[in-house]
C-alpha cells in the first residue's frame, strides 16, 4: 500500500513539473529576450540564438524549436509553424570603427579601395538581406560591392567593427552601444528604409506551455520591454 | 709506401656502469684490441671513431686532435678514417655495390667488391646476403676512403676459415701501403696471427702489451 | 566544385610551409637531449590539444588588425589578414603542423643511430648522412605523417571561420558545406560532402599501403 502511495505521488508530481519551452530568437533579440525570460511569470523558456535562416534551417531539418522569434519572413517554415504575430520592427544603421576613414550612406564611393563594409551573410542573415536591399535602393551597390565583407549574424558584424577588421558595418539600430569602438553615422536614409518585421512563429506540434508562452511574448508586457530596448512597435 | 699519421691515444670515457682508460701508441702496422667480452674494446674503438667524447684525456692522430666531439664527424672526411662496426650497420635500403658509391667513385667501388669477393653480390641488399657476406661488405665500406687509420671491429666473426685468411690478408695489405689499422677481437689464434702490436683490455682498462 | 579550387589554393601553400618545417621539428624531437627539447614539444602540441575555435581565436588577437603582430604587419606592409587566403592558410597550418612534426618525430626515431653513426665515421658528412641514410629510411613514415596533416589541413572548419572569415578567398569546402546547409542548399552541401568522404577514404587507404612498407 505504501509503495503504491509513492508511485502516485511521483506520477502527480512529474505532471506540476514546468515544462521548458524551447524559443529559438534572432540574434539581436538577445538582451531583450534575456531580460523577459527572467522577469515573465510565464512558462520557463530555454533561449537559442542565432541568425534567423540558420535557426529556420535547423527546425527545418528536424530542430525541436517549440517558439521562433526571427528578424524577417521566414516562408520556409510555414510547413511546420504558424505565424502567431508581429513581435516589434526595427531599422537599420550605419556603423564606423572609431580609427576608421570617414563614410556615410551616400559617400561609398569616396572610400579608399582597402575600406571593408561588413553586412551579414544572405540570405541566412536578415539584416545582411535589408542592408543589400537598402544599398541597392540607394543606387551604392555597384560601387560597395567589392569592398563587402560578411558576417555569420549581425553580432558578428557588430563584432568585426569592433575589432577593425571591417572599417564600417550594417546593423540595427538596437545594436547600439553594445561595442565599444563602435561609432554610429547615422540610420537608413527613409527612401531606401527596408521594412524590418520580427514574426513570431509557434509550432504546430508545440504543447499547451509552448501556445501559453507563445501568447505572452506577443503581449504587452514584452512589447513594453522590447520598445524600452530600441525596438520599434510601428513600422519603421 | 705512404705517410702514416701517428695515433696518440691518453683517454678516459665515463658511460653509465662503465669506465674505460685507455692509453697507447700506434703508428703503421695492425694493433690488435684484445680482451675478453665487455672489457670496454668496443666502447674504445667507437671513441676513436668519434662517436663518443672522452670525459678526459686527447686523441691525437698526426697533427689534428679529436677531443672536441662536435668536429669528429666534419674531421672525418679529412683525416681519412674508416669504420666497421660489430654488426655491419649495413644500409638496409642500399645495394652492396650503393654502399661503397656513396663514399667513392663506381670505378673504385668496382675494384673495392672485387678485393673482397662480392662482385657477383653487388646489386644485392643486405638482407639478401649472408652473413659472410654482408661482413665483408662492411669491411669494403671501412676501406672506400684508403683510410690511413682503419677501425675494425670483430671484422670476421662470421667468416670460415679460408675467407678469414683472404680477409686477413687484405688488411694486413692496406696496412702494409700506409695505415694503422685497430682490430679489435677476442680469439686469440686470430689476434696472434694478424697483430704487430697489442692493447689488452681488462675492466676497462686498455694498456700496451708486449704478447698476450 | 569552386570550394574545392579554394581548398587546394589553400591547403597547397599551408603544406609548402608545415611539410619542411614539421619534418625539421620532428628531427629535432627525435635527436635533441637538450633542456629545449621539452619546450619546443609542448609548444608544437598546442594547437593539436586546443579546440580550434580557440586556435582561431587566439590567432585573431595576435593577428588581427589590433594585434601586436597584425598591426605590425598593416603598418608595415599595408596587409590585413582576416578575410584573406592567407589567413585560412595560416589557420590550416597551425592545425596540421603538430600532426606533421609528432609523425616525422617518430619516422626518425625509428632510424638506427648505428647506420647514421657508421656514415659519419666513415666520412660522410652530416647533411650527406642525412639525405644518403635517415631521410631514404624515413620516408615512408614522412608520408605518413604528411598525409595526415594534409587531411587536417584540409579538414579545417573552427579555425579558419573564426579567424580568416567567410569570404569568397576562405571558402573552403568544409566551410561551405556548412554554409550551404545554411542557406537551404542540400544539394550542394551533399556534393561537396560526399567528394570530402571520398578524398578522405582515398588518403586513408594509401595510409595503410605507406605504413606496411
Amino acid at each position: 500500500m505504501r509503495r503504491l502511495g509513492l508511485v502516485i505521488v511521483l506520477v502527480a508530481s512529474c505532471k506540476r513539473a514546468p515544462e521548458e519551452v524551447t524559443v529559438g530568437a534572432a540574434i539581436s533579440l538577445k538582451e531583450v529576450m534575456d531580460e523577459v525570460a527572467t522577469t515573465s511569470k510565464g512558462p520557463r523558456l530555454a533561449l537559442v540564438y542565432g541568425a534567423s535562416g540558420d535557426l529556420a534551417a535547423q527546425m527545418e531539418h528536424g530542430a525541436p524549436f517549440d517558439v521562433l522569434a526571427t528578424a524577417g519572413e521566414e516562408p520556409r517554415l510555414s510547413k511546420m509553424a504558424d505565424e502567431l504575430c508581429t513581435l516589434a520592427w526595427n531599422t537599420l544603421v550605419l556603423v564606423r570603427h572609431h580609427g576608421s576613414p570617414d563614410v556615410s550612406w551616400t559617400t561609398f564611393d569616396k572610400t579608399p579601395p582597402s575600406f571593408r563594409l561588413a553586412i551579414g551573410l544572405t540570405p541566412q542573415v536578415p539584416a545582411g538581406v535589408y542592408a543589400e536591399e537598402a544599398l541597392r535602393k540607394l543606387g551604392a551597390w555597384t560601387a560597395v560591392e567589392s569592398k563587402i565583407v560578411r558576417g555569420t549574424n549581425v553580432r558578428a558584424v557588430l563584432d568585426l567593427v569592433a575589432r577593425g577588421e571591417a572599417d564600417a558595418g550594417i546593423v540595427y539600430a538596437t545594436d547600439e552601444g553594445i561595442r565599444k569602438d563602435v561609432d554610429v553615422v547615422g540610420e537608413v536614409p527613409k527612401e531606401a528604409r527596408p521594412n524590418v518585421r520580427y514574426p513570431l512563429y509557434l509550432s504546430r506540434v508545440a504543447s499547451h506551455a509552448s501556445g501559453r508562452a507563445a501568447q505572452l511574448l506577443c503581449g504587452e508586457d514584452t512589447k513594453r520591454a522590447l520598445v524600452a530596448h530600441g525596438f520599434l512597435d510601428h513600422p519603421p | 709506401m705512404s705517410d702514416v699519421p701517428r695515433l696518440v691515444v691518453d683517454a678516459r670515457l665515463h658511460v653509465p656502469s662503465f669506465d674505460l682508460d685507455l692509453q697507447f701508441t700506434a703508428t703503421r702496422g695492425i694493433v690488435v684490441f684484445f680482451g675478453p667480452t665487455a672489457s670496454g674494446k668496443t666502447l674504445a674503438l667507437r671513441l676513436i671513431a668519434g662517436l663518443e667524447r672522452a670525459t678526459s684525456g686527447f686523441i691525437r692522430l698526426g697533427e689534428q686532435t679529436l677531443d672536441d666531439a662536435a668536429r669528429t664527424f666534419a674531421r672525418a672526411e679529412t683525416r681519412g678514417v674508416g669504420y666497421a662496426p660489430q654488426h655491419g650497420a649495413l644500409w638496409p635500403h642500399r645495394t652492396a655495390r650503393e654502399h661503397l658509391t656513396a663514399l667513392t667513385t663506381l670505378a673504385r667501388a668496382s675494384e673495392l667488391l672485387a678485393v673482397v669477393g662480392l662482385e657477383r653480390q653487388a646489386d644485392r641488399t643486405p638482407v639478401h646476403l649472408s652473413g659472410g657476406e654482408r661482413q665483408r661488405l662492411s669491411l669494403a665500406r671501412a676501406l672506400t676512403r684508403s683510410a690511413k687509420l682503419l677501425l675494425l671491429d670483430e671484422p670476421f666473426s662470421a667468416l670460415h676459415d679460408d675467407a678469414r685468411a683472404a680477409m686477413g690478408d687484405v688488411v694486413r695489405d692496406h696496412a702494409k701501403r700506409g695505415a694503422t689499422v685497430l682490430f679489435v677481437t677476442h680469439d686469440r689464434s686470430e689476434a696472434t696471427r694478424l697483430g704487430d702490436a697489442f692493447v689488452v683490455f681488462r675492466d676497462g682498462v686498455g694498456a700496451v702489451a708486449d704478447a698476450i | 566544385m569552386s570550394a574545392f579550387w579554394v581548398s587546394l589554393r589553400i591547403v597547397l601553400p599551408a603544406l609548402a610551409f608545415v611539410v619542411p618545417i614539421g619534418a625539421a621539428l620532428g628531427f629535432f624531437l627525435a635527436r635533441s637531449r637538450s633542456a629545449l627539447r621539452a619546450i619546443v614539444d609542448s609548444l608544437v602540441l598546442v594547437p593539436l590539444v586546443l579546440p580550434p575555435s580557440v586556435v582561431g581565436y587566439a590567432l585573431l588577437i595576435v593577428l588581427g588588425r589590433q594585434g601586436p603582430l597584425g598591426s605590425v604587419l598593416e603598418t608595415l606592409f599595408g596587409v590585413r589578414l582576416v578575410f584573406s587566403g592567407a589567413a585560412a592558410s595560416i589557420a590550416a597550418a597551425t592545425v596540421a603542423l603538430p600532426l606533421m612534426a609528432k609523425g616525422a618525430e617518430a619516422a626518425f626515431v625509428r632510424v638506427d643511430r648505428e647506420l647514421e653513426e657508421v656514415a659519419m665515421a666513415n666520412g660522410l658528412g652530416p647533411w650527406a648522412t642525412f639525405r644518403l641514410v635517415t631521410l631514404p629510411i624515413a620516408l615512408p613514415g614522412l608520408g605518413v605523417a604528411t598525409t595526415l596533416a594534409a587531411l587536417r589541413a584540409l579538414g579545417e572548419f573552427g579555425a579558419t571561420l573564426t579567424f580568416a572569415g567567410y569570404s569568397a578567398r576562405t571558402a573552403t569546402a568544409p566551410l561551405e558545406v556548412y554554409f550551404a546547409m545554411q542557406r537551404g542548399d542540400d544539394a550542394r552541401a551533399l556534393s561537396l560532402s560526399l567528394v570530402l568522404v571520398v578524398a578522405s577514404v582515398g588518403a586513408a587507404l594509401l595510409l595503410r599501403a605507406w605504413s606496411r612498407r
